[in-house]
């Protein structure tokens, strides 16, 4: 693998297809995919509900053994049953711990288990469970709320110190107090820098809001995976919004563009905005577009309120980024 | 800090404050007080709760209760009931971690399953033999104080030792089992099968006498000082079929996808 030396994590050729699903002929559950995810940056790993999201993380913490490709983290190679301390976190979709223990006593178990000598063991324990906001929280973990679990869990992930942390949907399921909480945390770690982040969800809100590198799955493939700016210019339209402050001047607008011969694509999106656009052929830049809404609304003494040109959001590069799968399976 | 030594740690506070050992020391204790009980008293229970005449009839096909009824007791009681405890206790070691995801954390962290199924068995294996060995010395106490005699130590420890090997390759049964099996009903089948399935086929001829189930029948006989032929052999079979359980639980384990 060329760049694992710079990926926190990479996979190649990863594949994962569930016994009897080549006999039915049912699509791999991951299906040849490659992820080159940056050493220090927070990756939302985005895809609808089944997706492959759990699997690929699955496997990605080897827990799942892949059927074909390989993984490192690190740079060091992720073998399924390989049973070596790689430097990394995980945090299930809904973690389990042991209803009889406290959350320090847990800590203490998981800090022993990644061979955390025992002088240093009270200090990181009290250390994570105040980063997670912990450290007051009394009884055992049977009578945490699920937020609190969540953030137990995040402090189990952090207790080897590793230099990536996978999360599950760790907001998914959450209340908005709950979301708020593991939200912070997450930006925390982010702030941090100690290590990369890597967080599943199928919530759009979640990743727009702390992430800057996005990794977009859809039946088991990757269809995107870049920077989140970088995503944002490769799926930016030549599209403007105009706003008017009177419903007349809008009125006006929409009747001389139809009446005028340069080109101008109306759609209304309510009764004082629309969205302009150039139709295919004439022009493609965006300074084109302005420049041809300018001299319209010049012609004819139109003052608006705003014009702001195309900028996608998650949501619009998500849609266009599976959308192109749906296609793709169509042809 | 090895390992097995985190777990057995672990393990032995999960006994502990879930109160499993708790349920496994009354069980015990439970058999152990009322073995010498029953086996004194039993005429002057079917006195009480039979009518006189019937009573009568029936205690008449009985000879006169001995200090080896309280061990027939004991042990009847404890290879039946017993052993369905010890299933029900244990059929969830494995599977529950599994289920529960408890096992993605600690697996995740680079820990083998050697060490994780081990420190389940041991920490099983030792509580319930130390709650037999705790039973047997109440049992011996309590039928000296009412038989007025108890068998030479020596053998009644022979005898409970006997019916510790049984035991112990009974829970390495059901730890393979709770690894094999995808819900609590199959383990529990699983766990059943195995254990009723070799009293079955002990009493086949050819099959029985290569079957270790006389460590779990033969123990008032012990206690008595006889030791039956196949006794030596029995106790290997067990050893090596106890081990053989627990290395594919281990191998399993490593083999399986959570």
């Amino acid at each position: 693998m060329d760049n694992d030396k710079t990926s926190a994590v990479a996979a190649h050729n990863l594949t994962k297809r569930y016994k009897g699903s080549l006999a039915k002929g049912a699509a791999p559950a991951v299906d040849n995919i490659r992820i080159s995810v940056p050493v220090g940056c927070c990756c939302g790993f985005l895809g609808k509900n089944g997706a492959g999201k759990t699997t690929t993380l699955k496997m990605l913490v080897g827990l799942k053994k892949p059927t074909a490709g390989e993984i490192s983290i690190m740079g060091a190679p992720q073998v399924f049953g390989g049973r070596k301390q790689l430097p990394f976190g995980y945090l299930p979709d809904v973690p389990g711990f042991y209803p009889y223990m406290t959350g320090a006593e847990f800590l203490t178990f998981c800090a022993k288990l990644c061979g955390i000598p025992s002088d240093k063991r009270p200090a990181r324990v009290k250390e994570l469970l105040d980063r997670v906001g912990l450290g007051r929280a009394r009884g055992n973990i049977g009578g945490y709320s699920r937020g609190m679990k969540q953030r137990l869990g995040i402090a189990q992930a952090l207790v080897n110190d590793p230099k990536v942390i996978f999360m599950d949907e760790p907001i998914s399921a959450l209340d908005p107090i709950g979301r708020r909480d593991v939200t912070e945390i997450i930006r925390g770690l982010k702030a941090s820098g100690d290590c990369s982040i890597i967080f599943s969800t199928h919530i759009l809100a979640d990743i727009e809001e702390v992430c800057d590198f996005v990794l977009i799955i859809e039946k088991g493939k990757i269809m995107a995976q870049d920077y989140l700016p970088n995503l944002k210019t490769k799926y930016k339209r030549d599209e403007a919004e105009v706003r008017f402050h009177e419903a007349e001047a809008a009125r006006k607008f929409a009747q001389a563009a139809e009446d005028s011969e340069n080109g101008l694509r109306l759609e209304a999106t309510n009764p004082l905005s629309f969205a302009v656009r150039l139709p295919e052929g004439i022009g493609e830049n965006a300074q084109h577009l302005s420049r041809r809404v300018n001299a319209l609304l010049h012609t004819h003494g139109l003052p608006i309120e705003s014009y702001t040109a195309h900028n996608p959001t998650l949501e619009d590069i998500f849609y266009a980024a599976i959308s192109a799968n749906v296609e793709g399976g169509t042809k | 800090m090895n390992h097995y030594l985190v777990f057995l740690e672990k393990e032995l506070t999960e006994n502990i404050r879930t109160k499993k050992m708790l349920v496994l020391v009354c069980v015990f204790f439970f058999f152990a007080f009322t073995g010498p009980l029953f086996a004194r008293y039993m005429a002057e229970i079917f006195e009480f709760l039979l009518p006189a005449a019937e009573a009568e009839q029936f205690m008449a096909l009985f000879p006169a209760a001995t200090w080896t009824d309280s061990y027939v007791q004991f042990y009847s009681n404890l290879s039946q009931m017993g052993a369905i405890v010890i299933i029900f206790m244990f059929m969830g070691l494995v599977l529950r971690e599994k289920r529960n995801v408890t096992a993605d954390l600690v697996f995740c962290k680079g820990v083998s399953p050697t060490p994780f199924i081990l420190a389940k068995f041991t920490v099983s294996s030792v509580i319930s033999l130390l709650c037999l060995m705790l039973a047997i010395l109440i049992n011996y106490g309590y039928t000296v104080f009412l038989f007025g005699e108890g068998g030479r130590i020596g053998y009644v420890l022979a005898g409970a030792a006997a019916f510790g090997v049984f035991l112990t390759m009974l829970i390495a049964w059901v730890v393979l089992a709770s690894t094999l099996a995808k819900s609590t009903a199959i383990s529990a089948t699983y766990g059943f099968l195995g254990f009723f399935g070799m009293l079955t086929l002990s009493a086949l001829p050819r099959i029985g006498r290569f079957l270790p189930t006389g460590l779990m029948t033969h123990n008032v006989s012990i206690t008595m000082g006889d030791f039956y032929p196949d006794f030596a052999a029995h106790m290997g079979i067990a050893a090596g079929m106890t081990l053989s359980f627990l290395a594919l639980a281990v191998y399993l384990l490593k083999r399986q996808e959570l």
